[in-house]
């Protein structure tokens, strides 16, 4: 016998709960790193063709949505040993380097 | 949506040709005023003898409006794809057929040129109506105002959902009418070819009593099958229903015989359920249709009427077993596609809509992904009766504008209202599968955008709880967060996920091939799938799709080349040592096609779409040639793109040249050989997905690769050298055609040498001359950058081929077509509409 599936909605919306956050090249979004100017500046110095991508109009809506790590098709510096560098400065920042949300 | 609405939700779905037996016979009174007389019924066509107008109009929303000098036309009508003005002789002129250079949606909407336009209709109805009339528009692009003798009935923003108005309080009963529609696409607001003005069909519902069954009140749902048959629910809302009245739902088989039926007394809602015996189940390879017929009535009158097709099919996901259709495993073959009609525009058609699911169909595709909004019931209708599965998608934008004048602008007012008419007039094809709300949206992983994510999923799995909601995400998901018992999906409160897909049962990923694996270890029970991905990547996509059951399929970016997003599947020549430079992503004027389709702007077959042949088992063997560059150069894709190769040995001018072969096979060795010689062997190794190059010397004459597995040929395929060009060939896809207005007849056009074979590098002016009751309403080719117009009697072939379409004038009889052109044979074809 098959029994056809059912997705019921659900009672009402409550926020869902932030998980700890530590920032990096693979769970911070481009945003994330633009709204910590130190962070930003490690970015951009191990990889500074990132600046033209995230100041095109057409990638300006997106920047939530990409990681750096999205976009390495377009950066031909960006290689595993560039990230590594730029994640172990990252870790280094303060805690309070927390991205806006 | 604004104004004076039906309630969309609340009305019938009145698919295309659904009770058109109830007729409207135009009136041929003033010749300058087209007027049509409606009789009682639903779904009456309402597609003829509107006038049109481009550009502004001052007043001609009200009845005494002279209108005699616009222009009459029928619907389905786009007027972007329209000349702008003659064709110029200068190569450089800025406008070329109905493209502009300055048009303001530039590359994204492919040059062409939106606008204000206006249509108005005359019409009358015999005997008045008691009850209550109603008109139906299946989609305006966009932004229209509609007024019924000078009230205004109502404004919508959406181009693509359906929308009715009450025209019952503003009727002038017996007498003339004068319905009037105002149509802006203005501004930046459209990432692709959107088409302008009444672009779908438009049918009135003339009912002869207040009470009615509801607009879209019919809903099927197939709880279970098994035990020699298949238990269906039947709901079916009924407005101002008043004391006995009864509903009477039927179910037919394909062959017409009554398997089902029942009769309850009439409430604001009911629901019947009912037990159909030994069920043929629809699936993508048997696609059967049931029909249910809904009938409204008091004691043997029927008041209302509502035909239904139904599929009986279960469909389940899980990250286990992957997806299942009647419980056998499936993958979601699948393509991406916008909703114009190449060298028709964005104009509805039927026929065209048929033939780009036959298309899809003969290219092995099961599933497609219209983008990223509600298609035409004629196009989910067609998908139903070929079993093409379809991820139904709404919204390319929510709050956030990826262009100026875009749909984020009306979001907040409308979504729920343009959401509810996606599903709820959609909610009855078998074909739909699942639902996504959304594109890569901009705010998707910021607190509001996950709000809205719930909201959106939430109401959609209270319109239609038997059908999973995805999305489709690119980039990064974003953090991870929990939701709680209140908001979770069942099952899942209290587990951690990402916020672009915490509320989302099935997730689509963009282009994130190289995400699958590692998130499917983060994410065990998370099904995925690719809602896009480059064309390039399909061995590679497939190859991890068969292993993987919880990966259900991938979706090329796209199936079809369409218009707009101009070039962004181009290939482009750079010198040799640029070629690992960052690919070009968008095309410059004259560029107007994306050009990432599998299948090209009039139907024929691309490279990418031969190597997908043989990852999906269409074919065991496919070859292209890649098209000699001049010295020093090579040819670099874009992401969407695809080398310039073509299946063919004929490159005049590169005698002696070595050229790239590749070859796309199942086999695991492969032979070349030129003119019967043997140039080499090779073999397919797992790692090379299917594809392997060889370097062969161009020489006239044969180029033949056999392809072998296990020591055993298991097929051959043969590129021959083609002749001068000699003649044109016409050859119409069918030898019948309908005679409606609503019928189109598609008549291929080709460049061929001596032998019959056609020239595939052919570039001819050809003059069409038509005689016989078909206008010629498109004519063109392929080519991705703008040449010209597509609807004059002449064009230039591209590839060796064009396209010319026909629209029957509405009587039978016999259409005569010839072509010509200068220093060939003509060709020539006839059919019979009948």
């Amino acid at each position: 016998m098959l029994i056809a599936p059912c997705y019921p909605p659900a009672v009402a919306f409550e926020q869902p709960v932030s998980a700890p956050y530590v920032l990096s090249l693979e769970t911070a979004s481009l945003a994330d790193l633009m709204s910590v100017p130190a962070a930003w500046a490690i970015v951009l110095r191990h990889l500074p063709s990132l600046q033209p991508i995230v100041s095109a109009p057409m990638m300006k809506p997106h920047l939530g949505n990409f990681t750096v790590h999205s976009l390495a098709a377009f950066m031909p510096g960006a290689k595993p040993e560039v990230y590594a560098a730029i994640d172990e400065e990252l870790a280094r920042l303060p805690q309070a380097a927390e991205p806006r949300r | 949506m604004r104004g004076m609405l039906v309630d969309r939700r609340e009305v019938l779905l009145a698919t295309a040709g659904a009770a058109s037996a109830l007729l409207i016979s135009p009136s041929r009174g003033r010749a300058m005023q087209a007027k049509e007389r409606a009789r009682t019924g639903r779904g009456q066509p309402f597609d003829l003898d509107w006038r049109f107008r481009r550009g502004e109009v001052e007043g001609a929303q009200a009845p005494g409006f002279d209108d005699g000098a616009w222009r009459k036309i029928d619907l389905p009508h786009d007027w972007s794809i329209e000349d702008l003005q003659p064709q110029p002789s200068d190569p450089e002129a800025p406008i070329r057929g109905p493209f502009d250079r300055n048009a303001i949606g530039g590359t994204a909407t492919g040059f062409t040129v939106g606008g204000e336009g206006w249509y108005r209709k005359r019409f009358s109805l015999r005997p008045p109506p008691k009850g209550r009339v109603e008109i139906l528009f299946e989609g305006v692009y966009m932004d229209s105002d509609v007024w019924l003798n000078g009230h205004h009935l109502g404004a919508h923003v959406c181009g693509y959902t359906p929308f009715a108005y009450d025209l019952t309080p503003h009727l002038a009963a017996g007498a003339d009418n004068v319905l009037a529609v105002r149509v802006r696409n203005l501004g930046q607001n459209s990432r692709w070819y959107s088409g302008s003005g009444i672009y779908r069909h438009v049918w009135l519902d003339v009912l002869p009593e207040p009470a009615r069954i509801a607009r879209w009140g019919v809903g099927i749902v197939v709880r279970r099958i098994g035990d020699g048959g298949a238990d269906v629910e039947i709901s079916t809302r009924v407005q101002q229903h008043g004391a006995g009245l009864t509903v009477l739902s039927r179910v037919r088989d394909e062959r017409g015989r009554v398997v089902a039926e029942g009769t309850v007394a009439a409430a604001a809602q009911v629901t019947q359920s009912m037990r159909i015996p030994s069920p043929r189940l629809w699936s993508p390879d048997d696609p059967t249709l049931y029909m249910l017929e809904s009938q409204l009535r008091r004691g043997a009158v029927v008041l209302d009427r509502a035909s239904t097709p139904l599929g009986i099919r279960i469909v389940t996901f899980d990250a286990q077993r992957g997806m299942a259709i009647n419980g056998v495993p499936t993958k979601l073959r699948g393509g991406c596609i916008h909703h114009d009609n190449g060298l028709l525009g964005a104009a509805a058609f039927d026929a065209a809509e048929e033939r780009k699911v036959q298309l899809l169909k003969a290219r092995g595709f099961n599933a497609v992904r219209p983008s990223h909004n509600l298609f035409s019931p004629a196009f989910l209708g067609a998908c139903d009766r070929h079993g093409l599965m379809v991820v139904e998608e709404t919204f390319d934008v929510w709050r956030e504008h990826k262009r100026p004048e875009d749909y984020a602008a009306d979001f907040d007012q409308d979504w729920r209202d343009d959401l509810a008419a996606m599903v709820q007039s959609a909610r009855n094809h078998p074909s739909i599968i699942m639902w996504s709300i959304g594109n890569e949206i901009p705010e998707r992983n910021t607190p509001s955008g996950v709000e809205t994510q719930w909201r959106l999923a939430n109401e959609v799995h209270a319109l239609d709880p038997t059908r999973p909601v995805t999305a489709a995400i690119n980039g990064f998901a974003g953090r991870l967060v929990t939701p709680s018992a209140n908001t979770a999906r069942a099952g899942f409160a209290g587990i951690a996920d990402q916020t672009s897909v915490v509320f989302l049962d099935l997730v689509g990923y963009n282009y994130k091939l190289a995400d699958y694996e590692s998130d499917h270890r983060r994410f065990p029970s998370r099904v995925l799938f690719g809602t896009e991905s480059f064309p390039k990547d399909v061995a590679a996509i497939w190859d991890l799709t068969e292993r993987s059951p919880w990966l259900i399929g991938d979706f090329v970016w796209t199936a079809m080349d369409y218009l707009g997003e101009a070039g962004i599947g181009a290939s482009t020549l750079v010198s040799a040592d640029a070629a690992g430079s960052p690919r070009p992503q968008m095309g410059a004027w004259p560029w107007v096609n994306a050009f990432c389709g599998d299948i090209d702007l009039i139907g024929q077959q691309k490279a990418p779409s031969r190597a997908r042949d043989v990852v999906w088992g269409v074919s065991a063997l496919e070859m292209g040639v890649q098209r000699p560059a001049p010295e020093g150069k090579v040819d670099l894709p874009a992401l969407w793109g695809w080398h310039d190769e073509q299946a063919s040995w004929s490159w005049p001018g590169a005698e002696g040249r070595a050229l790239t072969v590749r070859i796309y096979t199942s086999g695991d060795q492969v032979e070349l050989r030129l003119n019967e010689r043997l140039l080499d062997r090779k073999a397919v190794a797992a790692a090379d997905l299917k594809r392997i190059e060889f370097t062969a010397p161009y020489e006239p004459g044969v180029l033949e690769a056999i392809a072998f597995r296990e020591g055993r040929e298991i097929a051959r395929k043969r590129l021959s050298t083609v002749g001068a060009p000699a003649a044109i060939r016409l050859t119409p896809e069918r030898p019948m055609g309908g005679r409606s207005r609503g019928d189109l007849s598609y008549v291929a056009v080709e460049i061929v040498d001596g032998a019959g074979r056609t020239v595939l590098d052919a570039s001819r002016r050809v003059e069409l001359k038509i005689a016989g009751p078909a206008q010629l309403i498109a004519f063109g080719s392929a080519n991705p950058v703008a040449v010209g117009s597509y609807q004059s009697f002449t064009a230039r072939t591209w590839s060796g081929r064009a396209l010319a379409i026909l629209r029957a004038r509405g009587h039978a009889g016999r259409v005569e077509l010839e072509a010509s052109a200068e220093g060939l044979r003509a060709g020539s074809a006839g059919l019979h509409l009948a």
